[in-house]
């Protein structure tokens, strides 16, 4: 008797402990996420890359956020629960009451100032990135009282709203930067988002912890780490192996890998970036703006997406992206066309007498890069250029370019409206200007210029970006090839889906932006 | 004695400084590491400032000498990309590095002396070739490919072992593998033709004649003197170890040294480059060094020779 009862104590004690082991396993709550790239800081006034733009979201707040979908963007709030205009160059802001950050500490309007404010004096170069694309022109922070602040702007400015909800503009604590210095705050960083740094190697791997007293919805994971794998067959054996949830960065000819793997799925979209080709409009032989013209009519675009990208990629007919939503973005617009006939006649025109074109390209920098160079250097070989080809080092803003006509570069949408790939790609202070790469000399481009970047009237904006881009068209001083295709692979129990309204590759993992069924 | 090891002292000191001179010059010929760390919209202005910051503003030698100058009183720099003391960012790294090379070198030599002795003892037999042809397999292949087989078998077709990361002992069989394998491959062939070097001498023959038997004939007086000379060809082994642990880290995302290194070169962090090709080549020049005075101790002619 006494043998039975303790048989059944010990299959009870048993039980309990399994169910208590499968209770636990199943609260922990673990999104292991493989990345391509990685980044060396968690500054998020510093940090301006792709990659580090999807580890700030989920660590640091904004005082206004986006609707993660919509297009024309829809503001909602975020750190700051209302805001106006109260000057045209001041907008005033009333800060969400009891955001209690990452350190316990509660968030007012001196962390607002200190965070942007760092940017703006121009002191740190470390800030000259973000100063550069998107906050050149904010003037001042002004702090009202603990909980309203003031943003004074040089000029009135109607992407304002855009500009602060741009993860750069996120909010750090105040007092922990002070307290530790700048160098050791990137490393561990203090802010008021949906989960905090649990650890961070540079480069190599950061794991977020939820933040228990976060002022908005519970985020659906405990825990969150991001490992840096950078070889695509690896990153993908990682996935398949179950040894990381989520990755990004699969390129097409390589989904298969995935989805002949039950348990897995891709989701993928032609992403709002543009490869490009500048046409070196300072050196001698694409100085001609009729050869430039003939280069631009020589591609075709359909070709390209077909063949490199298998049909996935996306061949634009001008320099926009449908997520800037309507008006801003013309569906009628056509700039870009595929032309032999007329480029052969350009050609002519232009005096062109087989002088040698060289296509500057980067080895593996640009995914298919050098497959586009090898078709489109085919395609020009069919009008009667003289191609060649030149492998180089990845050369930008600090290289000579005094030898290059031609080479490749990309343009990303950093906010989804015509500005957020314009301004931060084409303007003045462009390195392509600087370096006389792109040389605007139309006498209408810059006031046309300004009045796109300025104009608070949203219709006289978009005439200005249509005038902008017939300009831009005319002087063919770049070729835009396709927008690549991006496609990430996860565990087929996760819903995820890209956020358009964010900028490209942002991975969102608030809540209501992701589930994931549990294992 | 003391003039012969001051004289290598010298020389590897020399050695030290010419690899240092020409990693300082190498790597600035490829470019600024700011346009790593703001490739596209660095403004004139932030340029001029960075390169101040970092003294890259200054003309090579000077910025040699300033380097030289920090690094007699022990100051080896901070990382450009850190921005933490490199001294520490391969202090965390040092520990995954020797345990894998460690855990190689164990798996080397418990399998590749074994296999050594079979090719040595089954000279021209079925199983003695077997194991040569993997040993040449192993040493002809290199280590990115039998990594990335390796992988192909067992993460993602079998789903055995995870491929990325250190996390826990599984982590440490592919990786491990991976750099055992040239290592068996090196110890294997070594070890058959020392084997087969000590087995023609007078003293085995000797042995055999007064009736030793065969298996204590084997490892008393065959093994032991054929094991002498393959300390040696170990040593340089280990170095070739650290080589290959550039390039396995690399593959299975390793967070040891080997991942610093490669990384530092590709985002031209001078001083955590530098740093580590320093160490890397005090190691070899140490080895060699020890090396050299350990033969020297052992065998008078080296000495008066030199």
């Amino acid at each position: 008797m006494s043998a039975t009862i303790l048989k059944w104590a010990r299959n009870t004690m048993l039980l309990v402990c399994a169910l208590a082991a499968s209770l636990a396993y199943a609260q922990v709550r673990e999104l292991r996420v493989g990345v391509a790239s990685h980044v060396r800081t968690l500054d998020v006034q510093e940090m301006t890359s792709n990659s580090g733009a999807s580890f700030l979201y989920q660590i640091f707040d904004t005082l206004i956020e986006r609707d993660n979908h919509a297009a024309p963007l829809k503001f909602l709030p975020g750190l700051a629960t209302s805001w106006k205009m109260v000057t045209p160059t001041t907008m005033e802001l009333k800060l969400r009451d009891g955001v209690i950050m990452h350190d316990g500490a509660t968030l007012d309007a001196e962390d607002v100032k200190f965070s942007l404010e760092r940017v703006l004096d121009g002191k740190d170069p470390r800030y000259g990135s973000a100063r550069g694309r998107f906050f050149y022109n904010l003037k001042s922070v002004e702090v009202i009282d603990r909980l309203t602040v003031r943003v004074h702007t040089h000029r009135p400015d109607p992407l304002l709203e855009t500009i602060l909800s741009a993860r750069n503009a996120g909010i750090a604590s105040r007092k922990h930067v002070e307290k530790i210095g700048r160098d050791k705050s990137g490393l561990m960083p203090i802010g008021s988002g949906p989960y905090r740094v649990e650890g961070f190697k540079p480069n190599e791997v950061l794991a977020l912890t939820r933040h228990e007293r976060f002022w908005g919805e519970r985020p659906p994971f405990d825990r969150i780490t991001f490992t840096r794998i950078p070889e695509v067959a690896a990153r993908i054996t990682a996935l398949v192996n179950r040894e990381v949830d989520f990755i990004t960065n699969v390129p097409p000819d390589q989904e298969g890998a995935v989805t002949r793997v039950k348990g897995f799925k891709l989701v993928g979209a032609p992403l709002p970036v543009f490869h490009i080709w500048v046409l070196n409009m300072s050196h001698p032989v694409t100085a001609n703006p009729d050869l430039r013209k003939a280069l631009n009519l020589a591609v075709d675009r359909e070709a390209l997406v077909k063949g490199l990208w298998g049909g996935r990629g996306f061949a634009p007919k001008a320099h926009q992206f449908k997520e800037y939503g309507e008006p801003l973005f013309m569906p009628d617009l056509a700039h870009y066309r595929h032309d032999p006939k007329q480029a052969r006649e350009l050609l002519k025109k232009a005096g062109y007498k087989g002088e040698q074109i060289t296509i500057t390209f980067f080895p593996e920098y640009y995914l298919y890069g050098n497959h586009a160079a090898v078709a489109v250097a085919d395609m020009w070989k069919k009008v009667g250029i003289n191609v060649k080809l030149q492998m180089s080092e990845p050369v930008f803003s600090d290289a000579d370019h005094t030898k290059v006509m031609i080479q490749p570069w990309s343009n990303p949408l950093y906010y989804p409206d015509p500005m957020g790939v314009f301004d931060t790609h084409w303007s003045a202070s462009s390195w392509v200007v600087r370096k006389g790469l792109w040389k605007p000399s139309h006498p209408e481009w810059a006031p046309t210029y300004e009045k796109a970047r300025f104009s608070t009237q949203t219709n006289e904006r978009r005439d200005a970006y249509r005038k902008l881009l017939h300009l831009a068209d005319a002087m063919s001083g770049w070729i835009v090839l396709y927008q690549p295709y991006e496609a990430y692979a996860m565990n087929e129990n996760i819903d995820w889906r890209i956020p358009s309204a964010q900028r490209p590759y942002k991975l969102t993992f608030r809540a209501g932006q992701i589930s994931y069924k549990s294992r | 004695m003391l003039r012969f090891l001051a004289w290598r002292l010298g020389r590897a000191a020399l050695t030290v400084l010419l690899v240092l001179v020409a990693c300082f010059v190498a790597i600035r010929a490829t470019g600024s590491p700011l346009s790593v760390l703001y490739p596209e919209d660095a403004t004139p202005e932030q340029a001029v400032l960075l390169a101040q910051q970092w003294g890259l503003d200054r003309s090579l030698p000077e910025q040699f000498g300033v380097y030289i100058a920090n690094l007699a009183r022990g100051d080896f720099g901070v990382s450009i990309i850190e921005r933490r003391p490199v001294t520490r960012i391969y202090a965390e790294k040092l520990r995954p590095t020797l345990q894998l090379a460690a855990l190689a070198l164990v798996i080397g030599i418990v399998v590749g002396i074994p296999l050594g002795v079979v090719a040595a003892l089954r000279r021209g037999k079925v199983a003695a070739r077997a194991a040569m042809a993997v040993a040449f397999t192993g040493y002809a292949v290199p280590h990115f490919i039998i990594a990335i087989l390796l992988i192909l078998l067992f993460s993602y077709h079998l789903n055995w072992l995870p491929s990325t990361g250190a996390a826990t002992p599984q982590h440490y069989i592919l990786p491990a593998v991976t750099l055992a394998l040239p290592l068996i491959a090196a110890i294997a062939r070594y070890m058959r033709s020392t084997m087969l070097d000590v087995m023609n001498q007078d003293y085995v023959r000797t042995a055999r004649a007064k009736g030793v038997a065969e298996p204590r004939v084997v490892t008393l007086h065959v093994m032991r003197n054929a094991l002498l000379p393959l300390i040696t060809v170990l040593g340089l082994e280990v170095a070739g170890l650290i080589n290959g642990s550039l390039i396995v880290e690399t593959v299975f995302s390793w967070p040891g040294l080997g991942k610093v290194l490669t990384g530092s070169v590709s985002r031209r962090d001078f001083p955590v480059l530098q740093f580590g090709v320093i160490a890397y080549a005090m190691a070899v020049v140490a080895i060699n060094f020890l090396v050299d005075a350990l033969y020297a101790v052992a065998d008078p002619r080296v000495r008066v020779e030199s």
